[in-house]
């Protein structure tokens, strides 16, 4: 795991949770913490992270990824306008995460290893993603699907009909948008 | 006045033969051995027929019998040219050099003299 | 009122961690980052590194300077102090064996090595060489002194040579010549290096398929050179033989006129003294002295025959058969003969009978050699039946004449019906001695008739009688 999704993490529970829970949810996972956002980590650590910091705040660690996706996707349009500026939908933007945003994060953190995700645009009000990573972070991605439809000024219903959590062979996402109500 | 025959052969026998079968017939047999003495004698004599044989020493009979042929006056005699038939073809050098007949050793001597006869009238 | 509150003991703890936390982290991104531009960096040289050797060896043709310079310029690009160029042995042993080129930064400290590796031949899969000839990839060795399989191993670890990298040269799948490079410091191995130095071989590769595409061409030049001398000198020998040739026909062609007239002129004298005795012109002669006489005739007109027999036969083997080609009618010449052979026909009580068409076209070919066949076959015709009648056909269609002389002899079986036609089998035929004649006119026949473009054969049942035919093309070209 790239640093980078740490160095998010911290940013996020410090801002969301203040300071001194971040140093707790350090101290209880029992990692060493000092994360280069170019550097590579074990998956392990982000699992302890996410687990302690479930514990420090009641709450389930899938609700911890959900939330970390949703907060940590404005920090990412922050630090890369260019994927964000070239779309105003959502829609458009999830549908360039494979050729554009994830082709370009391998360049610059070499090794990265991103997931593919497969695509269903059959349906003009409905966009189908399917998932199948081994890391099954599927609600990390919601997370920063409900993080991108508020950057673009969209409510978004993210229903999951299959999860590998719950057994399938993949994840399938049904996302439907509609703007906000000005 | 009895035909005259001018005999060109070089062989002794041959020459025998002729003289001696176109004597008994009433002619006169004059002879030359080569090819030169017979052109002269033809200009010399003038005879009525003559009898070339081709294989001479020296001039050749086809040539004898052209310069012969070129002798004004000489123009009409018949000659009467005499091969061994050894290759095709001796019979139109025959004619090509001017003879008027052609014939074939070894002959019936009976029949040279129908020949001859046939090409004096 | 805001108060300014004094930090507890473990914010300041905290704070002191997570500036640590932060400060290693920095260091961490900082040595990534100076990395990935060294990686950049070494990559850039390795690119030029690349298009150097890539434009040397475009410019050259000589295989061995483009070898010379990129071991030169790989040693100057990795620092290593001993490379050395390998080509695969052309005599078809598949091994590799020295190509005598050398990069020495210290050519007296390897000297050593350097003898040993050129008296050593490498077999595929043998030595660092001979693996990267084998597998056709490039080949790292770590510690060449650790691997006591390799040849070279005790002679690297004298002159003090540890790491050694090897690359192969390539054209298309085949390994031309091996690269190898070695250094007295250990080293991990550089896959980025390898990398490019595949490629480098890739280039090399060219030149060395350039220089055997020109040698090709310039032997099939000389080939060609070589073949044009060939041709030119075969000809030559074709005109000298053809002239040989000419001139031995010219020789025989004056040799046959020469025994036709050396033959012929004493049978003259024989045949015609005979005649002429004969006509009583030297007198008259006694009936028993006519009689003898007419026999010595009869002789020398056999004897005529064979000589004639022989010179058209020695003609037609020397190739010197000419047949005329003037207009003639067949039916006059079917009439000559018959009127030739009657007499001896009626001798023997035969009847001799003609079906001569009387609409037979003009006809064109040598009368006179169409005459000798007919009088052979209808001679033999008479001379071997003794009862019974011979008979002579003629029909034509448009481009032939059809000649057929049928006789009711006593037949010829099939053994010899083919050994009749040749003129060397005639001896064993008791019938022919019997008959007298020379026994080669039917040989003659035969040939008279082919050269004049047609076909003569018998069809024949014992008991039964013969019947000899041949063909002739109506309208004959000599030529043709």
């Amino acid at each position: 795991m790239k640093g980078l999704i740490f160095n998010l993490f911290e940013e996020v529970v410090r801002r969301e949770y203040g300071d001194d829970t971040w140093e707790d949810v350090l101290e209880n996972a029992d990692v060493d913490g000092a994360y280069s956002s170019l550097g590579s980590y074990p998956d392990a650590e982000i699992t302890k992270l996410i687990s302690a910091a479930a514990s420090a705040l009641q709450l389930e660690p899938q609700v911890v990824f959900r939330r970390l996706g949703r907060h940590a996707l404005p920090l990412l349009a922050g630090k890369y306008p260019q994927f964000f500026e070239r779309h105003k939908t959502t829609r458009t933007f999830l549908l360039s995460l494979n050729d554009v945003i994830h082709a370009e994060v391998r360049k610059i953190y070499p090794g990265a290893e991103v997931p593919e995700f497969d695509y269903d645009t059959s349906s003009p009000d409905v966009l189908v993603m399917g998932y199948a990573s081994p890391r099954r972070l599927c609600a990390l991605a919601q997370g920063f699907t409900e993080g991108a439809a508020a950057h673009f000024g969209e409510e978004v219903v993210f229903e999951q009909p299959q999860c590998m959590n719950r057994g399938d062979q993949k994840c399938v996402f049904q996302i439907s948008f509609k703007k906000r109500a000005q | 006045m009895s035909m005259k025959i001018l005999s060109i052969e070089d062989q002794e026998d041959n020459r025998r033969i002729i003289r001696d079968l176109f004597t008994s017939a009433g002619y006169e047999v004059i002879e030359a051995v080569t090819g030169e003495e017979g052109v002269h004698l033809a200009s010399s004599c003038r005879p009525d027929v003559i009898l070339m044989d081709i294989q001479l020493p020296g001039l050749d009979g086809y040539e004898a019998t052209r310069r012969i042929k070129a002798i004004p006056g000489l123009h009409g005699v018949p000659i009467i040219v005499v091969t061994s038939y050894a290759l095709g073809g001796d019979e139109e050098k025959a004619r090509a050099a001017g003879g008027d007949a052609y014939i074939v050793k070894p002959y019936n001597p009976h029949q040279l003299l129908q020949t001859v006869r046939q090409h004096l009238h | 009122m805001s108060e300014t509150t004094a930090l507890s003991e473990t914010q300041v703890q905290r704070l002191l961690k997570r500036l640590d936390r932060e400060r290693r982290a920095r260091a961490e991104s900082e040595a990534i980052a100076e990395k990935a531009l060294g990686d950049l960096y070494r990559r850039q040289k390795d690119v030029k590194l690349l298009q150097t050797i890539a434009v040397a060896a475009n410019q050259t043709s000589m295989v061995e300077s483009a070898m010379q310079f990129a071991i030169d310029a790989v040693c100057s690009h990795t620092a290593w102090p001993v490379g050395h160029v390998y080509f695969l042995s052309e005599d078809g042993t598949g091994e590799l064996k020295t190509g005598k080129l050398w990069h020495l930064e210290d050519p007296e400290r390897f000297q050593t090595f350097r003898d040993m590796t050129e008296a050593t031949r490498f077999k595929a899969g043998v030595g660092l060489p001979g693996q990267v000839l084998s597998s056709g990839k490039p080949l790292w060795i770590t510690d060449m002194s650790k691997d006591r399989n390799l040849p070279r191993a005790k002679a690297a670890e004298d002159v003090g040579v540890r790491t050694a990298f090897a690359f192969p040269v390539l054209i298309g799948q085949d390994v031309v010549a091996v690269l190898e490079f070695f250094s007295a410091d250990p080293s991990q191995p550089d896959e980025a290096l390898l990398e490019v130095m595949a490629h480098v071989g890739t280039q090399l590769g060219r030149v060395i398929e350039r220089k055997r595409g020109e040698e090709a061409l310039l032997q099939n030049a000389a080939r060609l050179e070589r073949a044009l001398a060939e041709n030119v000198s075969l000809y030559e020998d074709i005109k000298a033989q053809k002239n040989q040739l000419e001139i031995a026909n010219k020789h025989k062609s004056q040799f046959l006129a020469n025994m036709s007239h050396e033959l012929r002129t004493p049978l003259n004298a024989i045949l015609g003294y005979t005649q002429l005795i004969l006509g009583n012109i030297y007198g008259d002669v006694p009936e028993k002295i006519s009689e003898v006489l007419r026999r010595v005739g009869v002789s020398g007109h056999h004897l005529l025959s064979l000589i004639n027999d022989v010179l058209d036969l020695s003609k037609i083997e020397a190739g010197q058969l000419q047949l005329v080609t003037k207009e003639y009618s067949i039916s006059d010449v079917v009439h000559g003969v018959l009127a030739t052979m009657d007499p001896l026909a009626q001798e023997k009580h035969l009847t001799l009978t003609a079906n001569i068409p009387m609409d037979l076209p003009p006809g064109r070919g040598d009368a006179g050699r169409i005459n000798q066949v007919l009088l052979n076959l209808v001679g033999n015709a008479i001379k071997f039946t003794d009862h019974g009648e011979v008979c002579v056909e003629v029909c034509h269609n448009q481009d032939c004449f059809l000649v057929r002389v049928s006789d009711t002899g006593p037949g010829i079986d099939p053994v010899e019906q083919h050994r009749i036609f040749d003129e060397f089998q005639q001896g064993e035929t008791f019938s022919m001695r019997r008959k007298g004649g020379s026994g080669l006119g039917l040989t003659i026949a035969k040939q008279i008739v082919m050269h004049h473009g047609g076909p003569l054969w018998v069809e024949s049942t014992v008991g039964q009688g013969s019947t000899f035919s041949f063909s002739l093309p109506r309208l004959f070209n000599q030529s043709g």
